[in-house]
């Protein structure tokens, strides 16, 4: 037999379930719950704005889009008197009069950080593309590769026209001589500022579009100092929901100093020889799922036996693989990549593993704030 | 370049940036005081370092400088204009042997004018720069003085309401200090910048930019080459620039400017 308390208590969570499963219909399906009608003139709840949350067709972050989405917000709850469900029927929404007020910067900066979109990522494995980080979102990625080179980069979006960012990598190759076979120069410092617009700003069908210019820091190695530094224009364009294509052009220069102070410049070949071009496309076959492949150039150093033998040239470079979405934060990648396509030699290819972290607190801060 | 704006009344600009330099892989660092007079007038105090091809360390560049703002408002597609006087403190640099002592100055006198058309905003003026290099210890070096008319333009194009992508064009002076074989010389040299402009916070404002370093070509002025596509001699900048509205500040603490 049931004890009476048990039965008191479950009757009291079934009016409990009951009244909240109430309120939620009515929320869901555009009506409000019974409340007084003498409470409607809040203002502090006329001050939040109602956010309508983005399906997850409406493709990645366009902060113009957003601002739009958030000005038609703002004047519909003008028009709805601060109640998007007041606009039929139904009287203005109501308060709970047990929920305390609430800052509304903070609950838009809170909902709207819950719901952001995923963002286009501004690299491929290595070669860039035309897309930039939104304002405030930091990007960081690690990897190793089997060769034993490590990659790493962190990067910020400013201001949703810009990006800034340092990192190491072991792309870069050196030969001891033009026989020997190349080796990676770990630990490769290097810069990043990349300026653009996002796609269809300025016009319909326009591709995202970036200026970049990365450089390093000096690299000592085998008595000299090389240094690297790319300016590139990639664009960027969506076909459909899943298939993405980048292309741009690169002028690469590099130098190497030697002991004696004599210096290498790889400029000094001319515009032509520095100029390169570069592609890849990106394939969604699964949500969360990418098929990337890239092919681009980068800088190889010839060491000679005297120093006038030193030599600089670029080499084509090729990769493929996958990048899943592991979580909205987290990136996995993993792929394959040929150092040198024109010198096809399996056993140097590199199959390598990146992750990359995606950190909006800053974002969120600055929204907040805003 | 100066544009056709001054800093608001009751506040002070602070401003810095850093610049990554190749050549001796080290920071160099500029900032800038201004302080806002009654909206058409502000006094700046102007400290920057750069790389010489006589010291390996950089230079200490202080400047002292007022800029004035027309004062009326214009019809529209007639520009905004600002006159802006920057004093060129005397700075002095040595030679490689140590012997030859050279004192440079450059004191500058900025026309310019503002037009926007919408979302972009025209900047272009003129600068008039008289420059000096007064060398000692080498006898047979003459001191040399000029006068420069330098072109300016700059282009500001506004993306969002708090973002903006600007590119700037102007021709500086350049020193070429010499020595016994080569005389002192002064001439123009290319400067370009483009960058954007990021306002995070209503008082907070960071910039980034890339460029081509003036004194990259004046390293190689004595090589004679060009090196415009040297671009692992460009530069990548970062800067922020912070609004103190001490007006308003002393009006809450202390009850002053209150009115």
């Amino acid at each position: 037999m049931r004890h009476p308390l048990v039965t008191r208590v479950s009757t009291a969570c079934l009016v409990l379930f009951m009244a909240l499963a109430n309120r939620a219909y009515a929320q869901s399906d555009g009506q409000q719950p019974d409340t007084p009608d003498d409470e409607h003139d809040d203002p502090a709840r006329q001050d939040i704005p109602v956010v309508v949350e983005p399906s997850a067709d409406e493709g990645p972050a366009d902060p113009h889009a957003e601002k739009s989405q958030r000005g038609a917000r703002a004047s519909g709850d003008q028009r709805a008197g601060g109640n998007r469900q007041a606009g039929g029927d139904q009287p203005p929404a109501l308060p709970d009069p047990a929920v305390q007020p609430v800052d509304p910067r903070a609950l838009v900066a809170a909902v709207e950080g819950a719901r952001e979109p995923p963002i286009d990522m501004p690299v491929m494995f290595n070669a860039p593309t035309g897309h930039l980080l939104p304002a405030g979102i930091v990007l960081s990625a690690a990897g190793v590769e089997t060769g034993g080179g490590f990659n790493s980069d962190i990067r910020v979006g400013l201001g949703d026209v810009a990006e800034f960012g340092v990192g190491t990598n072991a792309l870069v190759n050196v030969r001891q001589n033009l026989d020997a076979q190349p080796e990676a120069l770990s630990y490769y410092p290097t810069a990043l500022f990349k300026m653009g617009i996002a796609e269809n700003l300025l016009f319909r069908f326009q591709p995202a579009l970036a200026l970049g210019f990365r450089k390093s820091f000096e690299k000592e190695h085998d008595d000299r100092k090389t240094r690297i530094a790319q300016l590139y224009l990639v664009a960027s364009k969506s076909v459909g929901r899943r298939f993405r294509l980048h292309v741009g052009g690169v002028l690469w220069d590099a130098s190497i100093k030697r002991s004696d102070g004599t210096e290498l410049l790889f400029h000094d070949r001319g515009a032509a020889k520095q100029l390169r071009g570069f592609a890849g496309i990106e394939i969604e076959p699964l949500d969360r799922s990418q098929i990337l492949l890239e092919v681009h150039y980068m800088p190889e150093f010839t060491l000679g036996d005297e120093n006038r033998n030193d030599r600089i040239s670029l080499v084509p470079t090729f990769s493929w693989g996958v990048r899943y979405e592991l979580a909205k934060w987290a990136l996995l990648e993993s792929g394959v990549r040929i150092p040198d396509i024109k010198d096809v030699n399996l056993i140097e290819a590199q199959i390598f593993g990146q992750l990359r972290f995606v950190t909006r607190r800053f974002r969120k801060f600055l929204k907040s704030y805003n | 370049m100066p544009t056709a704006e001054v800093i608001g009344a009751y506040q002070i600009s602070l401003s810095g940036d850093a610049s990554l330099l190749a050549e001796s892989n080290t920071l160099s660092m500029s900032s800038v005081v201004a302080v806002g007079f009654g909206d058409i007038a502000q006094l700046e105090y102007r400290s920057s370092s750069a790389v010489t091809t006589l010291d390996p360390n950089p230079i200490r560049i202080p400047t002292l400088g007022v800029q004035l703002k027309v004062p009326y408002r214009l019809p529209r597609f007639i520009p905004e204009l600002a006159v802006a006087l920057r004093f060129g403190l005397e700075r002095t640099e040595t030679s490689m042997d140590g012997m030859i002592q050279h004192k440079q100055n450059a004191t500058d006198l900025y026309l310019v004018g503002r037009l926007p058309l919408g979302r972009l905003v025209l900047h272009g003026g003129v600068r008039a720069s008289q420059a000096a290099i007064d060398s000692e210890g080498e006898a047979q070096l003459e001191d040399v003085e000029r006068v420069l008319f330098l072109p300016t333009l700059g282009v500001e194009f506004q993306i969002t309401d708090q973002t903006l992508i600007a590119a700037e064009f102007a021709r500086a002076p350049l020193f070429e200090p010499g020595d016994a074989t080569r005389p002192n010389d002064i001439d123009g040299g290319f400067l370009g910048r483009a960058g954007i402009r990021w306002r995070l916070l209503p008082w907070l404002v960071m910039d980034a930019s890339i460029g081509y370093r003036i004194e990259v070509e004046r390293i190689d002025a004595s090589a004679g080459t060009s090196m415009a596509d040297a671009l692992v001699d460009w530069d990548m900048r970062l800067g922020g620039e912070l609004f103190v509205p001490w007006g308003a500040i002393l009006c809450r603490q202390v009850g002053f400017f209150c009115e």
